[in-house]
């Protein structure tokens, strides 16, 4: 009985290795999903405190009471709550999403994560703000303030931020088509015996060699747009200097495009 | 004529139906040993377990398996290596298509930037 019951729990030991092989999600996609789900469930809140608020104003415009007045101002405020906590998911989510791009200048990138960190803390400090407050006039003053002082660095590094991603997509697949390019070129070019075929293959990588290029003039273009940022005085808009580096950028994405279809039709032409 | 004697008398011979004499009690049951009965369930218990891991292991395999066209094996070495670095140039197209500028995953939420108690009429 003794030996069955040992080469039961050896048995059992030996299925351990296979459980503790199962490789462990990434934690730094993990946490960017988590919180992305927590901007989608603190919109979803937010679009319900809306709904009331719009019911409660529509109460008061009608019977103007003192009770409708009071209602009027408590679904404001956890409507205006519920508004910063949407803003602040949204750059919790965005702030780990740039964080883990790559193919972007570090000191724009740690230049926007302070901008999120920054505009982060003023959402809170608004939140705290709305928890104290009770009555109509405080409410409309710091509705008031957080719009003229709160919603301007919001738009500024969420912006930012979206022009980064954009500039570190490309970045990242102009520096992959290099070095695909690169390696098909000394996996089989060099290789190639076949000298007409040889030199048909290597004019191919010119072509895509010269995509290349078009793609890092557009995307330095893009990275000249994003330092309008820098210089833009407090009346520009933030979103119009983001859709100057995504159409600066345009032009990279077409050419990153056919520059990877060269590489398909090369790769196809030399088997 | 005895036949007919016996009709008449039918009644008066009618048995006494009785219940069946109950079960003597047994003053000795068969005996199952303590430790065979053990050992039966012991055996049970273990073909169950070698039965249940067997399976969660072969569950857990299955979706490890490699994708069929990286099993296959090609003849020549060179088919292989192209046809990994035409996989890795599909990934490459992917990889750019998912990077249009403009389409950016996260636009600012749609809220309402301004909030205020008047209605608008």
């Amino acid at each position: 009985m003794f030996k069955t019951l040992t080469a039961l729990v050896l048995f059992t030991l030996s299925f351990i290795p296979v459980v503790l092989a199962q490789e462990p999600a990434s934690s730094s996609a993990t946490s960017t999903t988590k919180l992305n789900n927590d901007y989608f469930y603190q919109l979803e809140q937010y679009r319900q405190t809306h709904d009331q608020f719009i019911l409660d104003r529509g109460e008061h415009t009608k019977f103007g009471t003192l009770a409708t007045g009071e209602k009027l101002v408590a679904s404001a405020r956890a409507f205006a709550s519920a508004r910063a906590r949407v803003l602040s998911a949204y750059l919790f989510a965005l702030r780990a999403t740039l964080d883990q791009t790559q193919g972007v200048d570090i000191g724009d990138k740690q230049s926007v994560l302070t901008m999120i960190d920054q505009s982060a803390a003023g959402l809170a400090a608004h939140q705290q703000a709305l928890a104290a407050i009770a009555e109509r006039a405080p409410l409309e003053v710091e509705l008031s303030r957080f719009e003229t002082f709160d919603l301007p660095p919001f738009f500024a590094a969420s912006y930012q931020s979206l022009s980064l991603l954009a500039i570190g997509r490309i970045q990242g697949s102009a520096d992959q088509l290099l070095v695909e390019s690169r390696n098909f070129e000394s996996q089989v070019v060099t290789l190639e015996e076949n000298e007409a075929k040889k030199a048909s293959l290597s004019r191919g990588l010119k072509e895509i060699a010269l995509k290349l290029q078009d793609a890092t003039t557009s995307i330095a273009a893009a990275r000249a747009d994003f330092a309008e940022y820098n210089s833009a005085k407090q009346s520009d808009d933030p979103e119009d200097i983001h859709g100057h580096v995504i159409k600066a950028l345009d032009p990279a994405y077409t050419a990153l495009q056919q520059g990877v279809a060269y590489l398909i039709e090369l790769e196809k032409t030399s088997q | 004529m005895n036949q007919d004697s016996d009709q008449t008398t039918f009644t008066a011979h009618q048995e006494v139906l009785q219940a069946p004499p109950a079960p003597a009690p047994s003053s000795s049951p068969l005996p199952v040993q303590p430790s065979h009965k053990k050992r039966n369930l012991l055996i049970g218990l273990c073909l169950v377990t070698t039965l249940l891991l067997g399976l969660t292991f072969f569950i857990n395999q299955s979706p490890q398996r490699e994708p069929l066209n990286s099993v296959l094996k090609f003849d020549t070495k060179t088919t292989s290596r192209q046809t990994e670095l035409g996989q890795r140039f599909q990934t490459l197209k992917t990889q750019i298509t998912d990077s249009d500028p403009t389409k950016q995953g996260l636009a600012p939420p749609p809220v309402d930037y301004q909030i205020t108690l008047i209605e608008d009429r």
